[in-house]
Order: C-alpha cells, then sequence, then structure tokens
C-alpha cells in the first residue's frame, strides 16, 4: 500500500499520480526537525573522526610517555594528556570506535532478541505469550545494572567458554538486561495487528505462521521498533561507559569512553581534563541519538500532522 | 482495596521465587569450592574431606540442595561474606538506611521540582521558558550520570570554595570546598551544625541522582499537561467562567499526572542503578556501594543477597504507585 498524493498536471485536466515511499515520506518529515539533523550531523562527524583519526596518525594511542604526564590541553594536545603521557584526543578517537561499536552491537542484539521475543508472545498469545510477558516483568523489576555486573562478572570467570573475550561480554550482558521495552512494543503491534483483515487474506492464501510473523506482520510493526532500535543505541552507550567506568566493562589497555574516566576521580584536583572529555563526547553521543531519535518518532508517526 | 493489596503481594511471591531460583543457580555455577580451603592442608586426609563433603550436603541432588538453602533463606540466614566473614543481613541492614534515605530525598525533590515546571511549561508551550525547559530536560536524559556527578565535583568541590568556611557556620578554617565531594558527614575536628552538615553533604550527591528523574519528570509531566489542556471538559470548564488557575490546578492537573505515575514505576528500579554510581562516586555508605565494593571481590551472598532486597524492594514500590493510580484516576477498580 504505497500512499499516493494526486498533484494537478500542467495541463490542469489529468491529474497524474505521484507515488511517494515510505523511506521519501519519513525522510520529508525527519528533515523538518532541525535538532534531528544536527544530531544526524554531530554523529556523523563523531563516527568518521573515531575511524579516520586513529588510522590518520602514526601516534600509537597504547604508548606511554611518561615525562608528558598530565599536560594541560594545548595545540599539541588538544584534550591533554593523562597521567601514563598518552594524547587524549587520540585515545578519545580511538575509545569512541569501540564505544560505538559496542553501542550499535548490544543495540542489534537487544532487538533482535525483543522483537523475536515481543513478536512470539504477541502472535500466539496465551500461555506462551503470558509465560514470555512474566519473563520480562521479572527482568523489569531487577536493576539492570547490579545484574549487569553481576552478569559480567560471571561471564568474566569463564563459566561459559567463547564468551569472555574483548568485547562479547559487555555486549551480550547490555542486551540481555535491556531487551524488555522492545519486547513489550513489538507484543502490542503483534496484538493489533494480527486482527486486521491482509492477515487473514494471508492466512486464508496459505501463509503459515513463520510467514504471517516475519513476511505480513513484521514490516508493518516496523516503526515503533526502529524509533526504540535508535534509543536503544543511546542508552547502551550509557551502560557500557558505566559499567566500564566502574570496572567492570571492557578493560584497559583497550580504550573506551567508560574506561578512560576510570581514574578520572582521584585526578580531579589537578588534571580535570581527564574526566572531562571522555564524557562529553558520550554526551554529545546520546544526545544526537536522541535526537535523532525523536525525529524519526514524530517521522514515522502515521497521525503526524504537517 | 485491602483485598488488592494482598492478592498484589501474593502476586509477588512467585517473582521472588523464580529470583530465588536464579540466585540460587549462579551460586551453583561459581567456580569455587567451599572446601578449598582444606585441599592442601596435610592434616585433612581424602577421606575426610569425602566425610566433610557429605556432611555439608555438597553432594545432595539439586533440588535437595535448593530446598535447604531455601529454608535457610526464609529464617532470615542469608549466609556471610566471603570478605568481611559477618551475616548478609547484617551488613545490608547497615547499609539499606542510607540509601533510602539519600533516594528518598532526590526522588521528592524531582518530583517537587518537575511537576510545576512541567505544568508551567505545558501552559505556557513555545513561550521561551518552554524552549528552555524543554532543552534541559532533553539534555538530563542524555547526561552519563557517573560524569555528572564528576563534573559537578569539579565544579562545586575543586574549584568552588566555600564562603562562609571560618564562620559559625562552618567551622574549618578556609580553604573548604563550597560543597564536600564525598561522605555522608563531617569527620575530624570542625564540625558544622549537625543539621547544616547533613544537608551540606546532601546536595552534590542528589543533585546527581535526581538529574535524570527530573529531566524524565518534567517531560511526561508536560506531556500529559499539554494532552489533557486539548480536552473538551477543560474547554467547558473554561466557559462556564472558572479561573485559569482553577480549570488547570483543579481539573487538568490529576488526569495529567498519570503518565507521570506510570513513568515514576517503571523507573524505581532506574533509582537504583543511579544509586550504585553516585553512592560509588560520592564515597556514601549505602547498599550500591556495598555492591560495587563487593561485586569486585566476586562476594556473590552478598551481592545476591543485595539483588533479593532490591527486587522485593521495587516489587513494594511498584505497588504503591499503582495505589496511586487509583487515587488519581478512580475509573480504576482494584478487584
Amino acid at each position: 500500500m504505497k500512499p499516493a498524493t494526486i498533484a494537478k498536471s500542467a495541463s490542469g485536466f489529468r491529474p497524474t499520480v505521484h507515488h511517494e515511499t515510505l523511506f521519501s515520506i519519513t525522510w520529508r518529515h525527519f528533515t523538518k526537525h532541525k535538532l534531528a539533523l544536527l544530531g544526524m550531523g554531530v554523529l556523523g562527524i563523531l563516527m568518521i573522526g573515531a575511524i579516520v583519526v586513529p588510522m590518520a596518525t602514526d601516534y600509537d594511542p597504547g604508548r606511554t610517555h611518561i615525562l608528558d604526564k598530565y599536560l594541560t590541553p594545548s595545540l599539541e594536545h588538544p584534550m591533554g594528556t593523562d597521567g601514563l603521557g598518552r594524547d587524549l584526543f587520540i585515545r578519545t578517537m580511538d575509545g569512541g570506535r569501540i564505544s560505538l561499536l559496542i553501542g550499535l552491537l548490544a543495540m542489534l542484539l537487544a532487538v533482535s532478541i525483543g522483537t523475536s521475543i515481543g513478536a512470539i508472545a504477541g502472535f500466539y498469545g496465551g500461555v506462551i505469550d503470558n509465560l514470555l510477558m512474566r519473563v520480562a516483568d521479572i527482568m523489569l523489576t531487577l536493576p539492570t545494572l547490579f545484574v549487569a555486573i553481576l552478569l559480567t562478572q560471571l561471564l568474566r570467570a569463564g563459566i561459559v567458554p567463547f564468551l569472555n573475550a574483548g568485547v562479547v561480554p559487555i555486549v551480550l550482558v547490555v542486551a540481555v538486561t535491556s531487551w524488555m521495552g522492545v519486547a513489550r512494543l513489538v507484543r502490542a503491534s503483534y496484538l493489533s495487528i494480527k486482527q486486521k483483515e491482509f492477515v487473514e487474506a494471508a492466512r486464508a492464501a496459505g501463509a503459515g505462521s513463520w510467514r504471517l510473523i516475519i513476511r505480513h506482520i513484521l514490516p508493518n510493526a516496523m516503526s515503533p521498533i526502529i524509533v526504540a532500535a535508535t534509543l536503544r543505541v543511546g542508552a547502551a552507550i550509557i551502560t557500557e561507559s558505566g559499567l566500564s567506568y566502574l570496572g567492570f566493562g571492557v578493560q584497559p589497555p583497550t580504550p573506551t569512553w567508560g574506561n578512560m574516566l576510570r581514574n578520572a576521580q582521584s585526578e580531579l584536583d589537578y588534571a580535570p581534563w581527564t574526566a572531562i572529555f571522555p564524557g562529553l563526547f558520550i554526551f554529545l553521543t546520546v544526545i544526537s541519538v536522541n535526537y535523532i531519535g525523536d525525529g524519526l518518532r514524530d517521522a514515522l508517526d502515521p497521525q503526524h500532522v504537517e | 482495596m485491602t483485598l488488592y493489596i494482598i492478592r498484589r503481594l501474593l502476586q509477588a511471591i512467585p517473582v521472588l521465587f523464580v529470583i530465588s531460583i536464579a540466585v540460587f543457580s549462579l551460586i551453583q555455577v561459581m567456580p569455587n569450592n567451599p572446601l578449598a580451603a582444606y585441599e592442601n592442608n596435610p592434616d585433612i586426609s581424602p577421606e575426610d574431606l569425602l566425610r566433610l563433603e557429605q556432611e555439608y550436603g555438597l553432594n545432595d541432588p539439586l533440588p535437595i540442595k535448593y530446598g535447604k538453602w531455601l529454608s535457610q533463606m526464609l529464617r532470615g540466614n542469608w549466609g556471610e561474606s566471603l570478605v568481611t566473614h559477618r551475616p548478609v543481613l547484617t551488613e545490608i541492614a547497615e547499609r539499606l538506611p542510607n540509601t533510602l534515605y539519600l533516594s528518598g530525598i532526590a526522588f521528592a525533590i524531582a518530583l517537587l521540582i518537575s511537576i510545576p515546571v512541567g505544568v508551567i511549561s505545558a501552559t505556557r508551550q513555545y513561550s521561551l521558558f518552554d524552549h528552555v525547559v524543554t532543552t534541559i530536560a532533553f539534555m538530563g536524559q542524555s547526561i552519563p550520570i557517573f560524569w555528572f556527578g564528576l563534573i559537578l565535583i569539579i565544579v562545586f568541590s575543586v574549584n568552588l570554595q566555600n564562603p562562609f568556611a571560618g564562620t559559625g557556620l562552618f567551622p574549618h578554617p578556609p580553604p573548604l570546598p563550597l560543597f564536600p565531594g564525598g561522605g555522608i558527614r563531617t569527620l575530624g575536628e570542625y564540625p558544622p551544625d549537625p543539621w547544616v552538615d547533613r544537608i551540606w553533604h546532601l546536595v552534590l550527591p542528589v543533585t546527581m541522582l535526581s538529574v535524570f528523574q527530573l529531566a524524565q519528570h518534567v517531560r511526561y509531566m508536560r506531556a500529559g499537561m499539554l494532552d489533557v489542556l486539548k480536552m473538551d471538559y477543560i474547554r467547558t470548564a473554561r466557559a462556564k467562567g472558572l479561573s485559569e488557575r482553577m480549570a488547570i490546578y483543579r481539573h487538568a492537573f490529576k488526569n495529567a499526572a498519570i503518565p507521570l505515575v506510570t513513568i515514576i514505576a517503571l523507573e524505581i528500579p532506574g533509582l537504583f542503578n543511579g544509586a550504585l554510581f553516585t553512592e560509588t562516586i560520592f564515597s556514601w555508605p549505602g547498599m550500591g556501594r556495598l555492591f560495587f565494593n563487593h561485586a569486585e571481590r566476586g562476594d556473590y551472598p552478598v551481592l545476591m543477597g543485595i539483588l533479593m532486597i532490591s527486587a522485593a524492594l521495587i516489587i513494594v514500590f511498584n505497588l504503591v504507585a499503582d495505589i496511586g493510580y487509583g487515587f488519581l484516576d478512580p475509573r480504576i477498580r482494584y478487584d
């Protein structure tokens, strides 16, 4: 079902039908949200910076220069240096790559888990729905950060083989503690969409349950999923940086915005820049992502009034 | 009503039961053997070890182990800390009041500020005040709270000095920070008046802990109010000559606050997350900091205890929020 606008042709008599795709409509609405566009710009620059800067320089972000420790920000070191004399600008960019990567991976995993569980619960209903939603409820009654810390400790103890390497534990933990919101949203969409006539028609045409769930209902439930997925990137970056800040996330020497702040508190008296810059980048990223999510929510809203 | 509360509390039992199974399984998968300390002890023979294993029931089937563990839990024996060797419940009981004190004040302040700000922002939609409020609220939702805490310390405890240092209010001679960067009360020889000291130590942690909720509540209060103000019954109230104040506060407010209560209920677990960061950064002797310190050392009995207690508290607070619904919206029946 493509929405169509009927425009008067030049001759004024024969109307020409001008088709718009969902993407172009969304994009048109989205570009009206100036802050969302700004957020997209900022995020784009951050991503390019995080990829290009560490590649473009021959400065080794891990190498220590003990004589240059705690240099105040200057032209040579735009964000100063840390207690081991490492340039904070390069490290922040390098860490940004990993923080953004974790944010995206954790979002993908959380949204996949949430969508699958929500879709199955909403589509089948009954006992399955009840069971899955009680699991979500229980997860929602636990303080997620506490659970996340406990799980990382367990994964890092190597209880499950292969799941304790690199960014794997943190991505898993962030996803496992954050799929519930998406599941509830998706379940609600499936509950209402499965009543629609077109689903009935597809079923009558012989489509099986899985085909209905994936091919027929999912595309129609996409809007809230896209918005939730966008916002989840920001939330995942916040959770990752929080866990890493506390020392339960990605371990040094691999920098992330969170673990760069690890020692910052003891350095506040004489080197506040070590605390300011990595956090500022988390903040900039998350606020950009949230504005993009806000813009998408407005743009994808079917009741959107121009 | 009483029946409803009783039923809700009964519904909490399966939740706590499932959590207890999760807790128990986590302890089981932990790679540590309670008898490890004896393994290399020359005075203890392998036969003794076997006998001890039997005696402590280490070889029992899992359901029996769980049953024994649960019955001890219910009797208040939650095991002891692997670090301090004190009972888990004692450890938690010492810290819990400090957490409730800090979070309670932060929660109350967030509500007291966000409700009027949200209402004013909605009634003057698109005014300068509204723009400033929505922008700040958006920022407050995006800021990583632990970083916000660090910034508060840089500004208020490293850079700004207390102008009252050395006076009757704060006997400590200058230099004294404007607000302390940690702790719950002043230690040492220059304690200020206990009440002043209390509030002085609360300012930064409460600011840090309430910022996210404040931002969230303002957005929901504003959105709720905007929705309600469009309703016909508000137009009726205005049309029959009620003052704007009456229309807003008597007629619109209660309905506008309903979404706020929903979000408050959803946020309660978040309050515990916030407490963990706040207590860690401001060396606040609460449950969050207890969890952090003991997580670093893999002290699972304490961690599990804290998890159980916070889950139970979250269930109770959720119930309170649900009862709050009934007060705001009489259409909601408890039956």
